[in-house]
């Protein structure tokens, strides 16, 4: 189910804001910058119907999850959730506006090692506030994480996969995630489901190409042996394709994208203390 | 590396882990409430038995052993009701109520004797399934109550040998981030020396090797077979004199026969040469016919007695796991070694003999599983 203008146009009068331009639309998922009182905000516009019963649940547990976290490193919520029509056909909140780009556009060439790790500290210092709360985001991606045009730093967005690790209850298979940024527990289920070594796995992945401008696990030609791979956790090797990094350096990356999710850094912020303690 | 003695059906743990200990041969002892009353029987109770071990200095734990209830044919309840486990029914463990309460309860008894909390766990078949997500669930809740606890994990070869859904069930469980382990490799019956797949000695091993470098790991019931997983980062290895303190196996916790006679002696010699067992019959034609080759694989003579034989067997175990007291890729190399040693012996030894060799059943297993670990290390 689509979100039609219907729903925008409830959205807008709900939350008293007016568009500036489109941002992101994409089927059930509507993404714009909007204004209120001349501050920029997003506006984002779910559609719930009945082919999608998950789609409020898992709105209000997004939004729920921003406003219980007051971190530099992941976006903000500016708002509450609220839910369109009688029955409910859709739901819409506002999030701050990050001037910036995302991180996918930045990814055209090898950066320095300075460079990547300075976006992998950032990016583990937002997900250790999710992990801090036993949430997992469980779909980062570069997509999924901007670079502020103010002071260069990187924020995490989009934690709407994101499970909170206690309240969960069991999930079977049809984990969420993008090609190229599976960790091999993505396919798994019950007890094998993704947790906060996962995220870490993303934070692999993320240097990695950083670092290469290619994934450790290209997503590219057959979907069934690109998913045999992520389950082995074949990755390829990253000295080969940087001869120029320390072994230290190389040894992070693949610590952090080994196939064993049990001898990865447990956490983002084991992540981030073997970040900083390379020079 | 140390040696832990598993509880046994005999009134001999306190004197014999005991005098083991003295040896320098046995580090602890783990009681069990299937085999150890909580008041005193024919046996004695468990906090005798406690005060005994610890007189003689050695470290007590009580493994609640929970997972033995999912075994099939399970029946061995002379002592296993007298523990106070359960609110309701045994091994009632469908919600989080009943899962917190058992847990409670365990901890409890473990605080009457003055062991270190261990949590108990259930039995797995498969690393992914609604099972294996209560064993997390159950594993949790065990750390919310005192995160302090080691966590236990038992399943049958097929659950070790789960491959990548096995790494990812050990990932969730590496999460709650215990202060150790007990991993228990589950069999149908007790034979011994195990009989073992690769596939299963691969896992243990990726496990041990995933959990063994921050917190210790015990394999329990591991015996001859747990090595693997011992060269792998292993911190203690259990055993005994029975054959039910040597594997963790079904037939160990079913309804004892009533026409049974029940009682025999395990009477087996342990040739270090053969990384096994021989009977005694066989170890003493060996002896006779070549001493200086029986020598040689015991090392020493055939222990004349059942408590020898334990003695001996807790001294061939202490040396081999000393010779893998080492770091990672050096404690393979020096399994392997010992292993293909073990497979050049084995022809000779059981020639002398005359029976039939044993190698391809007891020792090549270990080692392709072995080397199935070395090729995931690159060693």
């Amino acid at each position: 189910m689509p979100v039609t203008d219907e729903l925008i146009s409830q959205a807008l009068a709900a939350l008293d804001v007016v568009i500036v331009r489109r941002l992101r639309d994409g089927g059930q998922k509507t993404v714009k910058l909007v204004a209120r009182d001349g501050d920029e905000l997003v506006l984002k516009v779910v559609a719930v119907g009945s082919s999608s019963p998950a789609a409020l649940s898992r709105a209000r547990r997004e939004v729920e999850l921003l406003g219980s976290i007051d971190d530099p490193h992941v976006v903000h919520a500016a708002s509450h959730l609220v839910e369109l029509g009688d029955p409910v056909e859709g739901a819409a909140w506002l999030e701050e506006f990050l001037q910036g780009e995302d991180l996918d556009a930045l990814l055209t060439g090898p950066w320095t090692w300075a460079d990547a790790a300075a976006m992998a500290a950032d990016v583990a210092a937002g997900l250790s506030a999710l992990h801090a709360i036993d949430v997992v985001h469980r779909d980062l991606s570069a997509n999924n994480v901007r670079r502020m045009n103010s002071d260069g730093s990187y924020v995490v967005m989009d934690p709407g996969f994101a499970r909170h690790v206690l309240r969960a209850g069991l999930t079977v298979g049809g984990q969420p995630g993008t090609a190229g940024y599976l960790s091999p527990e993505h396919l798994q289920s019950y007890s094998g489901v993704p947790t906060a070594a996962s995220d870490v796995f993303g934070l692999g992945i993320l240097m990695f190409l950083a670092l290469t401008a290619e994934f450790p696990i290209p997503a590219a030609g057959d979907e069934a042996d690109y998913l045999r791979r992520v389950a082995v956790g074949e990755t390829q090797d990253l000295a080969l394709l940087r001869p120029d990094l320390s072994q230290s350096q190389v040894a992070l990356v693949k610590r952090a994208l080994h196939p064993q999710s049990a001898r990865r850094f447990r956490n983002a912020a084991r992540f981030a203390e073997a970040l900083e303690a390379i020079e | 590396m140390s040696i832990w003695v598993e509880d046994t059906a005999r009134n001999a743990l306190a004197a014999w882990a005991g005098e083991a200990h003295v040896r320098g041969l046995v580090e602890a002892a783990v009681l069990s409430p299937f085999c150890t009353p909580r008041v005193k029987d024919w046996k004695q109770s468990g906090s005798e038995t406690v005060d005994r071990l610890r007189d003689a200095g050695v470290e007590v734990w009580f493994d609640p052993e929970t997972h033995a209830l999912q075994m099939p044919a399970v029946g061995f309840f002379r002592y296993y009701q007298s523990w106070d486990l359960w609110a309701g029914q045994s091994g009632a463990l469908e919600t989080e109520a009943e899962m917190r309460d058992h847990v409670r309860r365990v901890y409890a008894i473990q605080d009457e004797l003055g062991a270190p909390h261990l949590a108990p766990t259930i039995l797995l078949h498969s690393a992914q399934s609604p099972t294996s997500q209560r064993a997390l669930d159950l594993s949790r809740i065990a750390v919310q109550e005192d995160s302090g606890c080691r966590l236990s994990i038992a399943g049958d070869a097929t659950f070790w040998g789960g491959g990548t859904l096995l790494d990812g069930h050990i990932g969730a469980l590496a999460q709650l981030e215990p202060s150790g382990w007990f991993l228990t490799v589950c069999r149908q019956y007790g034979a011994v020396p195990a009989p073992v797949i690769p596939g299963e000695v691969h896992g243990l091993c990726r496990t041990v090797r995933a959990l063994g470098d921050e917190t210790p790991v015990h394999v329990s019931h591991g015996d001859l077979a747990g090595l693997p997983a011992l060269a792998a980062g292993g911190a203690s290895l259990g055993t005994g004199w029975d054959s039910r303190q040597k594997v963790s196996a079904y037939s160990s916790y079913a309804a004892p026969d009533p026409d049974a006679e029940g009682g025999q002696w395990f009477s087996q010699a342990t040739h270090q040469g053969l990384v096994a067992c021989l009977v005694r019959g066989d170890a003493q034609v060996l002896a006779d016919r070549d001493a200086v080759l029986s020598s040689r694989l015991l090392p020493g003579t055939v222990p004349p007695l059942p408590k020898d034989a334990w003695m001996h067997h807790a001294s061939v175990l202490n040396r081999l796991s000393g010779a893998l007291a080492l770091p990672h890729a050096d404690a393979y190399h020096a399994l392997k070694a010992m292993y293909e040693s073990a497979l050049v012996e084995w022809p000779i030894a059981a020639g002398v003999i005359g029976i039939a060799s044993r190698e391809v059943a007891w020792i090549t297993p270990l080692l392709v599983g072995l080397e199935a670990y070395g090729g995931t290390e690159g060693f």
